[in-house]
């Protein structure tokens, strides 16, 4: 930083030559590089064409005043973080609040002590150098991390490239003959390099969050489900040491939640995959409850309660930095990057929560978190959640005409079965174009749409029936969902984007149908 | 949804990779599948080899490669057999990679790895 060996530069503005030399005598008794300007054109001139570190001002000028002074520096690049002191004759109040408000730092009344003027001068360069240096040192460590997250964005890249020849030759080499010992030792290559993807994964996901780079979406979904996919999950893994996974969802917690299902369930599948490792036998438990109710949003609490070794106090305090089990041995043991709770925390921390532990060795571990979500609008009140169950009901009752567009004959017999179960009644449509000349012909009230149906298939389709309800002006647009094996999310944009409402996954249960239909149909 | 096998002996695959590697995994995959492949290494030589060759029905497009990039070359094609789907294959796995990929007009994105099973199930999925 050059300007701290620079001798500092101030710059006098005043008209009378008396006060000038006063200053400039006093001034001199430091270090200080004086230029002294004896109107207000002058004074601009100068500032616009060298850069000083403070500036005194006299407010009362033979051409134009301080204040306008002040203001045109302030205006122009070259001072604009100049720190200015008013000089006064009067301690003025208006006049004052004035100059603070134009940006200057302080004001010095005539007549002025040679103490006072030194020590000013000397406070408000020392506190702006520091302002300076602070401000460098800020945008210096935000380049850095800029950098490295962009540093390991590469690096994930070129680590991606050969796991991909790695990953991808082990699947082929799964399909050619092998014996027995063979078998083994690929797979042990293929849970390796699995491995080392997660922890790519993780540290990518890691250095996302410290660049401030990763963004939360806001999807109206279904905790319970969200929670039971954990389970469906890691269910297989905790089954294979013999211990029970269960789910306990409190009746207090709403059923329906806005916020990143994905985000939650990344930590909650953490916490999960971490108690089913460190547990030998009994059970692993995810547990969910309201802790507190904030009007339009609530703080849940979410719990992962084992009967495992359990932990001690001070390797608690451990877990949650990054790159940090509680012991080296550990990670020889159980393996894993060390990243999962560091991430966890971060990710609870920007969903308005907190993350923590409670164990006693020995005696199994409670790992929670807890996070701020949004109560869905149709539903910001526990009057209102009971409403919705009343119209549920009401809803079932009404038929619906549906038109379901399928070519496949046995998910054709799979969605007329549990459309019929629901009480509605259907018709169908073997492919897009004969669903959008259904559509034309008759009255539906609401469609199922399969995508990938040949000829026309279903996003084309709803963009023709769309047309039709544009050229007959038509005020309630039919409610059109679409039906997929895939839930890949960019697939899911496209489908939205081609103007059906929602999506449904294959196969469904009645029960997704009807959650679709209470939702989409007015 | 039912997983057969559906015969895919007249298909032709153009493997657009700049790394030798996975040019190799790719093409072994597509033989398991009886699918027949064509191989270029950069988007200048893809472009030209689709441009020529009509029989192309699938193309699988690294996206970053020397000369010209998977996003320009795939422009490109969708200009001349708007048709014929194009799947970006990427190790960038940046926030907006993907996102531009579909912009220039690809139909799918896979991020590397890329295991057999998914890559076998996109090639159905387009080419049945």
């Amino acid at each position: 930083m050059g300007s701290t060996k620079n001798v500092p530069r101030i710059l006098i503005v005043e008209d009378m030559p008396i006060n000038i030399d006063l200053m400039k005598s006093i001034l001199a008794k430091r270090d200080y590089q004086i230029v002294a300007a004896k109107n207000g054109k002058s004074a601009i001139s100068k500032a616009k064409a060298n850069r000083f570190d403070l500036i005194l001002l006299d407010i009362i000028l033979p051409d134009i005043d301080g204040f306008e002074v002040c203001r045109e520096i302030k205006n122009d690049s070259v001072n604009i973080g100049t720190p200015i002191i008013f000089l006064t004759g009067q301690r003025d109040n208006d006049s004052l609040v004035t100059g603070f408000e134009l940006g200057a730092v302080d004001y010095i009344l005539k007549p002025f002590s040679e103490q006072e003027l030194l020590a000013r001068v000397n406070l408000h360069l020392t506190l702006s150098q520091t302002q300076r240096e602070l401000k460098e040192a800020k945008e210096d460590a935000e380049q850095a991390a800029k950098e490295k997250a962009m540093f390991l964005a590469n690096m994930s890249h070129e680590i991606r490239t050969p796991l991909n020849g790695i990953v991808g030759m082990i699947d082929i080499l799964k399909g050619t003959e092998l014996d027995e010992q063979q078998k083994e030792y690929v797979e042990i290559v293929d849970i390796s390099s699995e491995t080392l993807l997660m922890i790519i994964n993780d540290i990518l996901d890691f250095s996302k969050i410290e660049a401030g780079q990763i963004t939360f979406e806001r999807i109206t979904f279904k905790l319970e489900r969200e929670i039971n996919e954990v389970k469906k999950l890691l269910n297989y893994k905790a089954e294979q040491k013999g211990l029970e996974l269960i789910v306990e969802i409190d009746d207090s917690v709403p059923k329906m939640i806005l916020g990143d299902p994905l985000r939650l369930k990344q930590i909650l599948i953490n916490l999960t995959n971490n108690a089913i490792k460190f547990t030998e036998a009994g059970f692993v438990k995810i547990k969910v409850k309201l802790d507190r109710n904030l009007g339009d949003k609530n703080r849940l609490r979410f719990e992962v309660i084992d009967s495992g070794i359990g932990i001690s106090e001070e390797n608690q305090t451990k877990l949650f930095k990054s790159f940090s089990q509680a012991d080296t041995s550990t990670t020889r043991k159980f393996g894993g990057t060390g990243l999962g709770l560091a991430i966890s925390k971060r990710l609870s921390g920007l969903m308005g929560g907190e993350i923590g532990v409670t164990s006693d060795e020995g005696n199994g571990s409670t790992f929670w978190f807890t996070a701020v979500l949004d109560i869905p609008k149709e539903i910001s009140s526990k009057d209102d959640l009971d409403q919705i169950e009343v119209s549920r009901e009401k809803s079932d009752k009404i038929v619906l005409n549906i038109l379901l567009a399928e070519d496949n004959a046995i998910n054709q017999k799979v969605a007329m079965l549990n459309i019929k179960q629901l009480g509605h009644h259907v018709e169908l449509a073997h492919n897009g174009v004969v669903a959008v000349e259904m559509f034309a012909k008759k009255q539906f009230d609401f469609i199922l749409m399969d995508i990938q149906m040949p000829g026309m298939d279903g996003m084309e389709a709803t963009k023709a029936i769309r047309k039709i309800e544009q050229e007959r002006n038509e005020q309630h647009p039919i409610p059109i969902i679409a039906l997929t094996a895939n839930m890949y999310k960019d697939d899911i944009k496209r489908f939205l984007d081609s103007g059906m409402n929602a999506h449904l996954g294959k196969p469904f249960k009645p029960d997704d149908l009807q959650d679709v239909i209470q939702k989409n149909v007015v | 949804m039912a997983v057969e096998s559906p015969d895919l002996s007249s298909k032709t695959v153009l493997v657009v990779e700049d790394n030798n590697t996975s040019t190799i995994y790719f093409k072994a995959a597509l033989q398991k599948l009886s699918i027949k492949s064509i191989s270029a290494t950069t988007g200048v030589e893809a472009v030209a080899i689709f441009r020529d060759n009509k029989h192309i029905d699938l193309v699988l497009m690294d996206l970053n490669m020397p000369e010209m990039d998977g996003f320009e070359a795939t422009k490109i094609m969708k200009s001349i057999r708007p048709e014929v789907p194009i799947i970006a294959q990427s190790a960038f796995v940046l926030s907006g990679e993907e996102e531009r990929s579909l912009k220039a007009g690809c139909n799918e994105f896979l991020s590397k790895p890329i295991r057999l099973n998914l890559l076998t199930e996109m090639l159905y999925r387009y080419l049945k």
